[in-house]
C-alpha cells in the first residue's frame, strides 16, 4: 500500500505542471501495471489459499489419533493391547552441566534400580544417549525435571500397554522395544497392526475376557492348592470353534515379559502334547459307532479280565469282572472293554479316526507358538488298543478341546480360531460323525457327569457333560510314574443343546486334603470345569435351568449297576 | 477538469480500497482457518485425553483387580439356578414364597378379565396402588384369582396381561408391558434391589396413563402389543 501512496503523489504534480502526453501514457502504463500487480499477487493468494489450504486439514498420515500400533480388543471391545504414549527419561551425558556426582546421588534416589556408582558412571562414559527409564510415570518425569540438569531428557514414545496384565497373556503375545510383535497374537497379526490404512480399527480377538478371568483365576486358585507343575483351560464355541478363554498356569505379565519366568512363557493349550488318558474314549466310542462297530447302548464288550499283550497288561482300577454295556464302559471308564472296541476297529480305522478329528497335525490356530502331536509310526496291536483310551497318541489340550466340539456340536469338526467370527461367518468345517453319534455321545458324556467318573464336574443347572482323562505321566527317564499324572477334564455343556467345550488339564497335581490326597482327573480338574462354568455359564449367555436335561432316561437301566 | 482529474484519483482509491479489501478478506479467511485448525487440534488434544482415561480406568479397574476386591471386600458369588425366573408366572410364584406369611402353596391363577372390570375401588388395597411404599410386603397374594370367570381357555397369555395390568405384582406389569403376548420367555435376575426397581417403573409408567387404568375396555388394548410401552422399555 505503500508504493501506491508514493506512487499518487508525482501524478497529483503532474496535474499542476502540465507535461507532454507521452509521459502522462506512460506514467498512466506503469500505474495500470502497478495496479494490475497489485491484484494479481491477492488474486494469485486468495487462489493459492483456495486450492492449497482448503483440503482436509491434517491427513490421514498425520492423523495424530491413528495408533503406531493397531489396538487388540476381546470380543465384547474391551481393550487388551493399545498403545499408548509414555514418558521416556533418558540421560545426554554431553549436556550435563551440573556436578555429576551430585547429579548421580539424585538419580540413585529417584530410579533405586541403579547405583550411584552406577549413574555416575553413565555420565563419564561419552555417549550420546542412554535410556534411564522407559514408560516412566508422569511423577518420575516431574521429579526428574525438577533436577533441572539439561542432560536429562525426556520424550514420549509409543509403548504397547496391556491394560489388563496377566489376563491372556499367552494369547495376546508381546511386541519387542521396536514395537514388533514376538510371540503371540502380537505376533501373528503383525502386519494388520501396522497396516496404516486398517490400523486404526481395532481387531477383535474371539476371547472374551470375563470368561478369560474367571478360567485363569479357578486355574490358578487350583494349581496353587494342589501345587501342580501348570494347567491349561480353554473354552471354545462349538458352533464357530472361536476359543472364548484359554488360559495356561502358570502365567506370565506381557507388560514385561522379559522379567517373566521362561517356563511361564510356555502356553500348555497348544505348546503342551500330553496322552490325555481316558479323556480319549468318547472319540474311540464315537468312531466305533460310525464305523459300525459299537451298533447299540446295549452291546455288551468284555471286561472281565486283565488284557495280556506282549510285555504290556491292560488292566481297569476298578475291576468290573464282566461284560459292560457302551454306557457303562464310559460311566466306569473301563480301559479292557475300550480296548477291545479297538481291537475290532483295527488299525487302519483308529488311525483314520484320529486323523479326521487332526490329531496328526499341529494343533488348527493362529498362534505360531503350537506343537505337533506325537503321532506314533508304528501302529501295532498294542498300539492300537492303547490309543482308544489315549496312551501312545500325544496331542495338545486344544485338539482335545476341538474333538469334543465336533463330538457334541452334531459332528462337525471345525479348525479353532482365535479371531472373532460374525454371526454366520462360521468355517464350514468338516463332517465326522453324524447326528445321531453325536446325539447319542451327549447322552453319554451326560451320564458320565451325572452317573459316573464326571460328578465333580456337574454345574447344578448347567447339564454339563464331559469325561475324565488321567494318564499318568512320561517321567524324565522315559517310563511312566503312576504317581505323576496328567489329569484332564473334557466337558460341554449344557447337554441338552451344546454351546461351549470346557477343557481343563492338571499337569502333575499333587493332592491335598480337598481332594483327599487323588490326583486323578475326578478330583483334580473336574472341580475346576464346574467352578469356571458356573461362573462363565451366566456370562456366555446360559441361563442355568435345573427344569432341563438331555434325554438319558433309555440309557439309565443299562448302567443299573453304577453303584459305588 | 479538476472533477476528471479527481476522478483517476477516485479510482486509484477505489482500486487501492478494492485491493485491500481483498486482501483483508484473504486474512479474515486465514485467521478463521487457523481458528479452526486450532479447535480441531484441541478436539485432537481431548480425543488423546479420553483415550488416556479410559485406558488407565481400564487398567486400574483390570478383572484381576475387581476379582481381588471381589475377594477381600464384595465376596459376590455367581448366581445359581434358583436365581433365574424362567417366566413370569414363576416370578409371581416367587414373590409369594418371599413372603414369609404366605403359604408354600399360595395358588398362582389366572385372572380373567372380570378382574378388571370389577375394577378400581378394589385395586387400591394392593400395595401396588400405594406409590410411597414400594417395598411394603402386602398382606394378601398378589395375584388376585379370578379364574373361574375366565371365558375361553384358550388365550392364557392374554388374560395374565390384562391380570398384570390391574393386580399382579409390579414387576409383573413391567415384565409383561414390553412383550407381546404369546409363549415369549422373559428370562430376568431377580434380587430384591430389582423387583423393587422393577416396581417403582412399574408403578410410574401407570401414574403416567391414570386414565386408561380406569377403563374396561383397556383389557383387550393391554392384550396387543403396545409400541409405546415397548419403546419405554
Amino acid at each position: 500500500m505503500a508504493t501506491l501512496a508514493a506512487r499518487s503523489e508525482p501524478f497529483g504534480a503532474a496535474l499542476e505542471r502540465p507535461q507532454p502526453l507521452a509521459i502522462t501514457y506512460q506514467r498512466l502504463m506503469v500505474m495500470l501495471l502497478i495496479f494490475a500487480g497489485v491484484t494479481f499477487l491477492i488474486v494469485a493468494r486468495l487462489m493459492f489459499l483456495q486450492v492449497f489450504t482448503d483440503r482436509a486439514p491434517g491427513g490421514a498420515a498425520a492423523n495424530p489419533l491413528l495408533p503406531a500400533r493397531g489396538d487388540i480388543v476381546d470380543r465384547n471391545g474391551v481393550p487388551l493391547a493399545r498403545t499408548i504414549d509414555a514418558w521416556t527419561v533418558g540421560l545426554r551425558p554431553g549436556d550435563i552441566i551440573g556436578d555429576p556426582a551430585e547429579v548421580a546421588a539424585r538419580l540413585a534416589a529417584l530410579m533405586p534400580e541403579r547405583s550411584e556408582a552406577q549413574y555416575r558412571a553413565m555420565i563419564a562414559s561419552g555417549r550420546t544417549f542412554i535410556y534411564l527409564r522407559r514408560r516412566a510415570l508422569p511423577e518420575l518425569v516431574e521429579a526428574a525435571n525438577a533436577i533441572g540438569e539439561p542432560g536429562i531428557v525426556f520424550s514420549r514414545e509409543p509403548e504397547r500397554l496391556y491394560p489388563q496384565t496377566a489376563l491372556a497373556g499367552h494369547v495376546l503375545g508381546w511386541t519387542d522395544m521396536e514395537g514388533h510383535g514376538v510371540a503371540g497374537m502380537e505376533r501373528v497379526l503383525e502386519e494388520r497392526l501396522l497396516d496404516p490404512a486398517r490400523r486404526g480399527e481395532p481387531v477383535a480377538l474371539s476371547i472374551d475376557s470375563r470368561v478369560q478371568a474367571a478360567m485363569e483365576s479357578e486355574l490358578a486358585s487350583s494349581v496353587t492348592a494342589m501345587s501342580a507343575e501348570g494347567g491349561t483351560g480353554i473354552v471354545l464355541d462349538v458352533r464357530t470353534g472361536e476359543i472364548v478363554a484359554m488360559a495356561s498356569a502358570p502365567t506370565f505379565n506381557p507388560n514385561d515379559a522379559g522379567a517373566a519366568n521362561p517356563a511361564a512363557l510356555y502356553n500348555r493349550a497348544t505348546m503342551g502334547v500330553y496322552e490325555l488318558g481316558s479323556a480319549f474314549k468318547p472319540i474311540t466310542i464315537a468312531a466305533a459307532m460310525e464305523a459300525g462297530v459299537v451298533t447299540s447302548p446295549a452291546q455288551r464288550w468284555d471286561a472281565a479280565s486283565p488284557i495280556q499283550i506282549g510285555r504290556f497288561q491292560i488292566g481297569d482300577d476298578h475291576p468290573l469282572g464282566r461284560a459292560i454295556t457302551v454306557p457303562e464302559l464310559l460311566v466306569h471308564s473301563s480301559n479292557i472293554a475300550t480296548a477291545h472296541v479297538s481291537d475290532a476297529m483295527g488299525a487302519e480305522r483308529m488311525q483314520q479316526a484320529f486323523r479326521n478329528l487332526g490329531f496328526d497335525e499341529p494343533a488348527h490356530i493362529e498362534l505360531a507358538e503350537r506343537a505337533r502331536p506325537i503321532w506314533p509310526d508304528d501302529w501295532g496291536r498294542a498300539r492300537v488298543l492303547t490309543s482308544g483310551f489315549g496312551h501312545g497318541v500325544a496331542i495338545t489340550p486344544l485338539h482335545l478341546a476341538s474333538a469334543y466340539a465336533a463330538l457334541v456340536n452334531g459332528g462337525t469338526w471345525r479348525p479353532a480360531t482365535l479371531l472373532r467370527v460374525a454371526p454366520g461367518q462360521a468355517a464350514p468345517g468338516r463332517r465326522v460323525y453324524s447326528e445321531a453319534t453325536s446325539f447319542r455321545m451327549r447322552q453319554y458324556l451326560r451320564m458320565i457327569v451325572t452317573h459316573g467318573t464326571g460328578r465333580r464336574a456337574e454345574a447344578a443347572g448347567f447339564r454339563v457333560g464331559g469325561k475324565t482323562g488321567t494318564a499318568e505321566k512320561v517321567s524324565a527317564s522315559g517310563g511312566y510314574s503312576r504317581r505323576v499324572n496328567v489329569s484332564t477334564f473334557a466337558a460341554a455343556f449344557p447337554m441338552d443343546e451344546p454351546r461351549y467345550v470346557v477343557v481343563v488339564m492338571m499337569d502333575a497335581p499333587r493332592g491335598n486334603e480337598e481332594t483327599h490326597f487323588l490326583t486323578t482327573a475326578a478330583w483334580t480338574a473336574a472341580p475346576v470345569v464346574s467352578r469356571v462354568i458356573a461362573r462363565a455359564g451366566p456370562l456366555l449367555g446360559i441361563i442355568p435351568d435345573a427344569a432341563r436335561d438331555i434325554d438319558t432316561s433309555e440309557l439309565i437301566p443299562l448302567v443299573a449297576a453304577a453303584e459305588h | 477538469m479538476i472533477a476528471r482529474s479527481f476522478k483517476s484519483v477516485v479510482w486509484v482509491a477505489g482500486i487501492g480500497g478494492a485491493a485491500l479489501g481483498c486482501y483483508m478478506l484473504s486474512l479474515q479467511v486465514a485467521a478463521e482457518r487457523a481458528e479452526l485448525a486450532g479447535v480441531e487440534q484441541r478436539i485432537v488434544r481431548a480425543r488423546q485425553a479420553i483415550r488416556d482415561l479410559q485406558t488407565e480406568l481400564g487398567t486400574r479397574g483390570r478383572l484381576s483387580q475387581l476379582e481381588q476386591w471381589n475377594s477381600e471386600v464384595l465376596a459376590l458369588s455367581s448366581p445359581v439356578a434358583g436365581q433365574f425366573v424362567e417366566s413370569e408366572l414363576v416370578l409371581a410364584r416367587l414373590e409369594t414364597r418371599s413372603n414369609g406369611e404366605l403359604a408354600e402353596g399360595a395358588p398362582v391363577r389366572m385372572a380373567s378379565a372380570e378382574t378388571v372390570a370389577t375394577a378400581p375401588a378394589p385395586q387400591v388395597r394392593n400395595a401396588a396402588a400405594a406409590p410411597p411404599a414400594p417395598s411394603a410386603a402386602p398382606q394378601r397374594p398378589q395375584v388376585r384369582t379370578a379364574s373361574a370367570a375366565a371365558p375361553s381357555p384358550a388365550v392364557p397369555a392374554v388374560r395374565r396381561a390384562s391380570l398384570s395390568e390391574a393386580t399382579a405384582p409390579p414387576a409383573v406389569a413391567r415384565a409383561r408391558a414390553g412383550t407381546p403376548p404369546g409363549p415369549t420367555r422373559a428370562v430376568s435376575l431377580l434380587d430384591e434391589r430389582t423387583a423393587r426397581e422393577l416396581g417403582e417403573a412399574s408403578r410410574a409408567e401407570r401414574r403416567r396413563a391414570p386414565a386408561a387404568a380406569a377403563r374396561p375396555e383397556r383389557t383387550t388394548a393391554a392384550t396387543a402389543p403396545r409400541p409405546d410401552r415397548a419403546a419405554k422399555d
